[in-house]
């Protein structure tokens, strides 16, 4: 049991790699629906015994994959805009973001 | 009759779906969004009726665990009369915006939002759960927000902008203190479920009372937190104002500091926060009609008077005593009625002339009689004349704070008086200078506004007229069941003093007509062998009480309130030394937002990982 | 569960292989081969809805991806990070998270108490609730990619 936990950790720590060294838009979008996977995972592995997965457990994962899913909709809309706006997707260049 | 529970699901989810059919709605029919809010509000309404006449009823869905359910809502005597009364404005609303709100842009976001909001506002009277108390709370700032955008005829999108920045700013903030109150209100009292939560006593309850507080005033548009409504007032269309700081604000937040007082706060009269209450509502009374008198637009007049009467609810719940807290109730009913009264009375001003500005209107009374009328029966009510209900809700605000004990509360008495005179004082400004007086050349040919605009201004000046001499009907229907049986004590019987007042008025205009029987002569006036115009010597209300406004005393506040030293939104400024400090470490790169989030992360695992 | 951890671990490859891949379709197509690994992981354990849910996000995630990749650019030419004050800042972060993730927290997890069953209400009400939170996205890219009523730009 211990080691589906760590390596939906480690999947985790893939897409965090993922979001942080990786400086094109849509990869750092890929990043984050490995982190979303990684935690509908930990939810199924969290509420599974021999009859199946409970039923809180499974609420929560729909709702964290869902969550997540609406979050990466609006990501892919924001990085088209700003791919419009600045003509590239690197997000080094895009530094208007600060105030 | 019985109602199935679910039937609640429909107030809040109809106008929802309702609103985004009105997205959907193509440009080309005509007519679509506008009768689908009219039909849905209707329909709304009615069941908001039916719901009120039922007894109690609660709609749950199953818990999905530890305790938590996604919806939780209650009807009973309290919410259901609000429910009743949200559910009509939305409808008198999206009547007047039918030829109001013609022609201009954005119309689909508009009814959109209108509904949205309709919907949300019943969702916050009838959910059970603080939690979803809050969203719904939230979906109305926001709406708010959204509505302000669409601006006004004359307002410029800088302004707009800003105004809506404004409301969403203090009513954001004072929302964060509201979670806060909330979750020190769960640690007390170990659940969420409204009808659950015992009064609390003890200093932490003080502190959820005053964060809980600070979020039903900023709402409600009391002192310190008012300052986005007067602001609002210029930007955005005038039927927004009408239907969210003029009535539906009005009865959230009000709603919500009397459930804080009655049912979750040992609550008792000369308590120290029934004295910071009473203090809050008798200043903002003061102060807030003081710079209403002085006001040139008629929008921005009539914004202060939304924050002036929010001072008699404050006031009045925070007496404390039974009558004190249903007078506050009703006042809220009241302003309700006779604010949105004028200001779409004002609405109906704005579409006949295009016009705003006191100083340009005038002796529109013939022109636009049912808007006339309207606007005077709501102005004398808001003025607390008899026989209309503003006075009856005023007399039960100064009885409870008779009641509530200490003798030197008669200087919130005297406080709550002075404020209803002076609302009166500003209302003959406002009556004078646009429907009476010189009529300006420009307006000639201005005639009444259509029928879709007339009929929710007679609906609201009959309901002012009724809830006044009938006063014991909402009384006894809608505010002695939430707050106990109401004793008013002195002799007061509204329909007999009504009809003393009628005998009163008919002999007043016998003896006026007997004395116009002596032949009178008009004769042209000149000045130098000038032929004068009557045009050029007319009296503009506008300047009525520029004396008060250059009065040694007074003149230095009104400097500083112009200079915004009492809106608690400009010492934003001296917040920012910090925030700059704190905008070095916003370097614009993702990563380093990243890796912050990650040692909260971290720090959150160890205190879990410590409490656990 | 070895069956499972197996399929985990080609998850954490395909995941890699996307993060690494230059060229973007190619990135999408193995984030879409995670996805279906996702949805083969959560029926082998039986949970049918977060399986249901995992076939919604690949369904409409990889499109819209793609469609993305068309709107913008196909090829990931941006340059590796380079060392900076800021990026040691970062690396420390990470290497932290890493020692607590793994080393206090992921301990834990089989010692948690067992999940209580939960009494779901009308089903039909959840899958509302997922419905509306999808609109609410989409409401939300519309908004962000309409360009009339747009001040400043465009």
């Amino acid at each position: 049991m211990i080691a589906t936990y760590t390596l939906c950790a480690i999947l985790f720590l893939v897409g965090l790699y993922g979001v942080v060294r990786r400086k094109n838009l849509i990869k750092v979008i890929i990043g984050i629906a490995i982190m979303v996977q990684s935690v509908g995972l930990v939810f199924v592995v969290l509420g599974y015994s021999e009859g199946g997965v409970g039923g809180i457990s499974q609420t929560m994962g729909l709702v964290a994959l869902i969550g997540g899913l609406a979050v990466m909709t609006l990501m892919i809309a924001t990085s088209i805009r700003l791919h419009q706006k600045y003509g590239t997707s690197d997000i080094s260049e895009i530094r208007r973001l600060k105030g | 009759m019985s109602l199935s529970p679910g039937i609640l699901l429909i107030t809040i989810f109809l106008p929802m779906a309702a609103g985004l059919l009105c997205l959907l709605v193509p440009d080309r029919v005509r007519w679509g969004r506008e009768s689908i809010a009219v039909a849905t509000t209707l329909a709304v309404f009615v069941i908001a009726i039916l719901i009120f006449i039922a007894p109690e009823l609660r709609f749950q869905t199953g818990e999905i665990g530890l305790g938590i359910r996604y919806l939780d809502l209650y009807s009973y005597s309290f919410s259901s009369f609000l429910l009743m009364f949200s559910s009509l404005f939305g409808l008198l609303i999206s009547l007047f915006s039918i030829r109001y709100m013609q022609g201009r842009g954005r119309l689909r976001e508009y009814y959109f939002y209108l509904l949205l909001t309709l919907g949300a506002t019943n969702g916050a009277f009838l959910s059970d759960n603080l939690i979803l108390f809050l969203a719904f709370w939230g979906i109305v700032m926001v709406t708010l927000f959204l509505l302000t955008t669409i601006g006004s005829r004359d307002a410029s999108p800088e302004r707009v902008f800003d105004a809506g920045h404004k409301s969403l700013m203090i009513i954001g903030g004072a929302d964060m203190a509201l979670l806060l109150g909330i979750g020190l209100l769960w640690y007390l009292s170990g659940t969420f479920t409204m009808s659950a939560i015992t009064p609390q006593s003890g200093g932490m309850a003080t502190a959820a009372f005053v964060l809980i507080m600070l979020g039903a005033i900023s709402k409600a548009g009391a002192m310190p937190l008012h300052s986005w409504i007067p602001n609002m007032a210029e930007a955005a269309p005038t039927s927004v104002m009408a239907f969210l700081p003029g009535s539906l604000d009005k009865l959230l937040g009000i709603y919500l500091l009397s459930r804080m007082v009655l049912n979750f706060y040992e609550f008792s009269p000369g308590c120290p926060m029934s004295l910071l209450l009473m203090i809050i509502g008798a200043v903002t009374i003061i102060a807030a009609v003081m710079m209403a008198m002085v006001q040139h637009d008629m929008r921005k007049l009539l914004s202060f008077h939304a924050v002036s009467q929010a001072g008699y609810m404050v006031l009045g719940i925070g007496t404390g005593t039974p009558i004190g807290v249903a007078g506050g109730i009703f006042h809220m009913l009241n302003n309700s009625i006779f604010k949105s009264g004028l200001f779409l009375s004002g609405g109906s001003v704005e579409h006949g002339t295009g016009e705003n500005d006191l100083g340009k209107l005038g002796g529109l009374a013939k022109a636009m009689p049912i808007t006339f009328i309207a606007c005077l029966i709501c102005a004398l009510s808001i003025s607390g004349v008899p026989p209309f209900n503003g006075f009856f809700s005023k007399w039960m605000v100064y009885q409870g704070i008779l009641e509530a004990g200490a003798s030197q509360f008669w200087i919130f008495l005297i406080a709550a008086m002075f404020g209803s005179a002076l609302t009166l004082a500003s209302f003959v400004k406002l009556i004078h200078s646009t429907f009476l007086g010189q009529k300006p050349r420009e307006l000639e040919g201005v005639k009444e506004s259509g029928i879709s605009m007339t009929i929710p201004l007679i609906v609201l000046a009959a309901l002012c007229v009724v809830f006044g001499v009938f006063a014991q009907l909402p009384i006894t229907q809608f505010i002695a069941p939430v707050v106990g049986p109401v004793t008013v004590s002195g002799v007061w019987s509204p329909t007999l003093a009504t009809v003393l007042l009628l005998v009163a008025l008919a002999i007043g205009l016998i003896i006026y007509f007997i004395g116009k029987i002596r032949v009178t002569r008009e004769v042209p006036m000149y000045i130098g062998g000038e032929t004068l115009d009557p045009v050029e010597t007319s009296v503009p209300g506008t300047r009525f009480y520029d004396t008060i406004r250059f009065m040694g005393v007074f003149s230095g506040l009104y400097r500083r309130g112009e200079e915004a030293v009492f809106d608690i939104y400009s010492y934003g400024k001296y917040v920012l030394p910090v925030t700059r400090v704190l905008s070095v470490l916003h370097n614009g790169r993702l990563t380093t937002y990243v890796s912050w989030c990650l040692w909260g992360l971290i720090i959150l695992f160890l205190i879990l990982v410590g409490v656990g | 569960m070895v069956a499972v951890n197996v399929l985990l671990g080609l998850m954490i490859l395909a995941g890699l292989v996307a993060l690494e891949m230059r060229n973007l379709r190619v990135a999408i197509y193995s984030l879409g081969a995670g996805g279906v690994l996702f949805i083969v992981i959560s029926f082998l354990m039986g949970a049918l809805e977060v399986g249901i849910g995992g076939v919604i996000l690949v369904a409409i995630l990889i499109p819209l991806l793609i469609w993305a990749v068309g709107r913008t650019t196909g090829e990931d030419t941006t340059a590796r990070m380079r060392l900076e004050v800021n990026e040691i800042f970062v690396l420390i972060s990470i290497v932290a998270f890493i020692v607590v993730l793994l080393v206090v927290i992921i301990p834990l997890f089989p010692e948690l108490p067992s999940v209580p069953e939960a009494v779901e209400g009308p089903m039909g009400l959840s899958i509302l609730r997922e419905v509306l939170v999808l609109l609410a996205a989409l409401a939300g890219v519309w908004a962000v990619l309409r360009l009339v009523g747009r001040r400043g730009d465009k």
